[in-house]
């Protein structure tokens, strides 16, 4: 499967959308849009309103994440922002500051 | 930061790519490789590492790195601290500016091309410090009153254009005079000459009398 991937030197500013999936090392600010899985790598900041199937966070998340899927947030993560997702797992030693709505 | 700089030091062989279903808006800058399949649209900047826009991929940007290696569509300008090759394939609307530049068969550019830019600087050092040169010159020559280097200029010019056009211009303009006299006098404009000059005087006399 073919799939984006940011390495860590990389800044993005603006809008990321597509339907394959993506793999975060570096920085992203704006607007992430996908139709498929989002990861965002340990050591990378996403300042960005998330959109995706399944979110997979081991970096930095500051912004509104809605996976259609699921949101995992891996231990060593630090996420400010709402969470919206059928499915959410937040692992021990995973930092969280928001709301989670699994639309129950 | 501690982090992060394991973190490149770890993964230093992670490579950059924006796959064929990716389409980026803004502005992306780092200091490695991208490898571009699908879509980027804003700028891209590159300290170090080059571009590779792959066939299908679509570049829509500004673009600087330090080399830049086309088989897809680049809409932009470029700007290579080293090299931009243009393989098979490569469409490029836009200027590029690079030290070298590689266009392979199949490549198509549309745009202004600068290589070698150490050449370029060079030369327009040069043009600049000739500006400098002629300015300094003019500058004491006109505080010599040497203006006088425009002005024979002028004086040479305006004598060979000016006096002929100007025999002519009166001759025409007598001529026309003459021709309007003539009209005038609704007679030949040989013998209008001598008619209408001489009935004129006694004409105003005869009108300026008949008025007083």
């Amino acid at each position: 499967m073919a799939k984006t991937v940011l390495g860590n030197s990389i800044v993005v500013d603006g809008e990321i959308s597509g339907d394959e999936a993506l793999v975060v090392h570096g920085s992203i600010k704006g607007n992430v849009k996908l139709g498929e899985r989002f990861e965002v790598e340990p050591g990378a900041i996403v300042e960005a309103t998330v959109e995706a199937t399944t979110v997979v966070v081991s970096g930095t998340v500051s912004g509104d994440v809605r996976a259609s899927e699921r949101v995992e947030l891996r231990p060593e993560c630090n996420v400010v922002g709402d969470l919206r997702a059928p499915r959410v797992l937040i692992a021990d030693g995973a930092t969280f500051r928001g709301r989670v709505d699994m639309g129950g | 930061m501690a982090q992060r700089q394991t973190n490149k030091s770890d993964d230093a062989d992670i490579s950059t790519v924006v796959s064929p279903g990716t389409r980026i808006v803004g502005r992306i800058h780092g200091g490695e490789d991208i490898r571009v399949q699908g879509t980027i649209e804003g700028s891209v900047m590159l300290s170090s590492g080059s571009l590779h826009v792959d066939a299908g991929g679509v570049v829509l940007a500004d673009v600087q790195a330090e080399s830049v290696y086309i088989s897809g569509i680049v809409v932009g300008d470029l700007t290579a601290q080293n090299r931009v090759v243009l393989r098979d394939g490569a469409r490029v609307v836009g200027d590029i500016s690079t030290r070298r530049l590689v266009i392979e068969a199949g490549a198509a550019i549309r745009g202004g091309v600068a290589t070698s830019e150490e050449a370029q600087d060079v030369a327009e050092d040069a043009a600049a410090e000739v500006e400098d040169v002629v300015e300094d010159k003019k500058s004491v020559s006109r505080a010599n009153g040497a203006r006088n280097s425009a002005k024979p200029a002028a004086r040479d010019v305006k004598p060979v254009l000016k006096a002929p056009p100007q025999r002519k211009s009166k001759k025409a303009t007598k001529a026309t005079k003459d021709a309007i006299r003539a009209k005038s006098a609704k007679t030949p404009s040989k013998s209008s000459k001598k008619k209408v000059a001489r009935p004129r005087v006694p004409a105003r006399g005869k009108h300026r009398a008949a008025r007083s």
